[in-house]
């Protein structure tokens, strides 16, 4: 009887927490506490592998940001303050946007450039690699005619 | 112990909630439960764990619960293998399987994948009956957009991406037991009890990763273990080798002149069929009345349009070998009865290589052709140099000269070659999944038995 009751009492808090654990919406409220945290990558240690990884990933994120004009809605984050705040934000982008738009076009336009020259180095590398990885295997397929001292000397006995 | 000890005890150990181990808390409440099972007894837990919840999360509070209903034996622990490679066939999955097969008496499994794949499948792949376990599906919406049948962690770059392998962490919660057997990083363990079995640290620590946060870090072989302190920085736990099975008997006399290649036809060639071709030319061009009679045979899994494989059937067509045979996507028993009849074994990969993950982590097929009494000449590097002692049960090289050295050396001196062939068959059982479950069994009856509360 006892037993029974402890079984039935964890029953019912495990389904209160089950169905409390669903409610919440990620990991760091379920266990109160920031699960992510900044990584630094040491890149003098990566090998050649993960250097190309690398690369590859900034190159994405550079692309990503090279865009520097303003855009989309201006978002609301307060309850009542909230409305007014992005008002005055629209007015202010309305009346600097001439002068600023100006300048960031100009900003753009070198990050654009910035990014693509970028790539075209990346690239550049991809196909300076390949061209020494054939070099490579042509040296490979040449024969061996390396020979060690025993070999030399018994092909001179042979000679003589 | 007396009742007022009791609550004294409870009263430390929910004090020093902050720091306090979640076995101690377990194990006072444990005590606190069996000495007042009375209603009164029981509304005070309500109370511990809405305090519990408060302080250390809700998550926490769920992991004591499950753990206590297992500790007075209200059901079976349960447990969870996460591989997110699970539809497709592979050694790091034939890991995870096994060690479900072992553990499936004393748990209740869930194999989790991320696309759709049966028993059925599993059985035929790996020969296990995995009947008592559950498969639950849980597709990531990120990668079903991609349609794309491997589910590549790589395109993960940074923490701007949101992780979307937080729906596998949520899940983890669920269960007493959890296994990442996916080498996915990005899963962060909720369950009471985690183990992250790692095949190889393929990626350094970046975005989202959680390594560190699981209780148990177990190893494939000292390679990896290796790899996981310089990679990782982290501290390689438990070692267990794969299980490798091809059990039966080896008929020597049945053997026949055929070096054999078992690799997937990588199409990065990282498995070097494509080296082997030319080296196996060579050796027939140098020794023409030696390899008289001599086959090489490369059998291997590959992808559809594979252009790896097109270099390599370009390659046999050009030297004009009429003695090179590809095997490409064979069944299990096919592969069986090729490394039955061959004699010696040849693995290249990692051989002129500079990346550690281009080296082989272990070499399960290397272990499966011993077993069936082939002779491995496999490159000095990786996992291979546990599996074969050199000069006793096969042959270790480092370059391509070496190489040819010694399979001119096998093919002319046949007591070398049948003296090493038995050796190797021998060799080759210590990686037998008769090893592998036992441990498995051995390691997880001490996890149990901690969970379990046992004094």
């Amino acid at each position: 009887m006892e037993n029974e009751n402890i079984k039935k009492t964890l029953q019912e808090l495990k389904n209160y927490y089950g169905a409390e654990r669903e409610k919440l919406p990620g990991i760091d409220e379920l266990i109160r506490e920031p699960v992510d945290r900044e990584i630094v990558t040491d890149f003098w240690k990566l090998s050649n592998a993960e250097i190309e990884r690398e690369m590859y990933n900034r190159m994405s994120i550079l692309d990503a940001d090279a865009d520097c004009l303003p855009s989309g809605p201006i978002p609301s984050h307060r309850f009542l303050l909230g409305k007014p705040i992005v008002f005055i934000k629209k007015i202010m982008r309305r009346l600097t946007n001439p002068y600023s738009s100006m300048l960031l076009q100009k900003q753009n336009q070198l990050n654009r450039e910035l990014v693509t020259f970028q790539l075209l180095t990346f690239l550049k590398f991809r196909h300076l690699e390949k061209r020494i990885r054939k070099m490579e295997e042509k040296m490979a397929a040449f024969p061996d005619t390396r020979q060690t001292k025993p070999e030399i000397e018994e092909r001179t006995a042979q000679k003589q | 112990m007396n009742q007022k000890e009791l609550y004294l005890l409870l009263n430390t150990e929910l004090s020093r909630l902050g720091e306090a181990d979640d076995s101690a808390i377990a194990l006072a409440i444990r005590h606190f439960i069996v000495a007042n099972p009375g209603q009164k007894g029981l509304a005070a837990l309500t109370r511990i764990c809405r305090r519990i919840a408060r302080q250390r999360g809700i998550q926490n509070v769920f992991n004591l619960i499950k753990r206590l209903e297992v500790s007075f034996a209200f059901r079976k622990p349960s447990l969870a293998i996460y591989d997110h490679t699970l539809h497709l066939i592979g050694g790091a999955q034939k890991y995870g399987c096994t060690i479900a097969h072992a553990l499936q008496d004393d748990f209740d499994i869930t194999l989790i994948a991320n696309k759709p794949v049966r028993h059925h499948d599993l059985q035929s792949w790996y020969q296990l009956d995995l009947s008592r376990c559950r498969i639950a599906i849980i597709p990531i919406p990120f990668y079903e957009g991609q349609n794309k049948e491997h589910l590549d962690p790589a395109a993960i770059t940074s923490r701007r991406m949101a992780n979307p392998f937080h729906i596998i962490s949520l899940e983890s919660g669920r269960y007493d037991f959890f296994i990442n057997n996916s080498m996915v990083e990005m899963v962060f363990p909720l369950a009471n009890c985690s183990l992250f079995i790692c095949h190889f640290p393929e990626r350094k620590p970046s975005s989202y990763f959680y390594v560190d946060r699981y209780q148990h870090l177990i190893f494939n072989s000292r390679y990896t273990a290796e790899w996981i302190q310089k990679k990782w920085g982290l501290r390689p736990g438990i070692h267990i080798y794969p299980p490798v099975d091809m059990n039966g008997s080896v008929n020597f006399s049945a053997k026949e002149n055929i070096i054999l290649s078992a690799a997937r036809f990588d199409p990065g060639g990282n498995k070097q069929q494509l080296r082997m071709v030319q080296i196996f030319n060579e050796l027939s061009r140098r020794q023409p009345h030696h390899l008289r009679g001599w086959k090489l045979i490369l059998a291997g899994g590959s992808p559809r349009d594979n252009p790896y494989l097109q270099s390599i059937h370009k390659a046999i067509a050009e030297s004009g070998l009429q003695n090179v045979e590809l095997q490409v996507n064979i069944s299990a028993a096919e592969l069986k009865g090729l490394y039955q009849r061959a004699r010696i074994f040849w693995h290249l990969c990692g051989l002129d290589q500079n990346e550690p993950e281009l080296v082989e982590h272990f070499g399960m097929t290397t272990a499966e052709a011993m077993q069936n009494g082939c002779v491995p000449v496999v490159f000095a590097g990786g996992g291979l140099l546990e599996i074969v002692e050199n000069g006793v049960s096969g042959l270790l090289f480092s370059s391509k000269d070496q190489l040819i050295k010694q399979t001119f050396a096998l093919i002319t001196e046949p007591q070398l070659l049948q003296s090493m062939a038995e050796r190797a068959c021998q060799r080759g059982k210590i990686f037998g999944r008769g090893i592998f479950e036992p441990r498995v069994k051995e390691l997880f009856g001490k996890m149990l038995n901690d969970y379990r509360l046992a004094e």
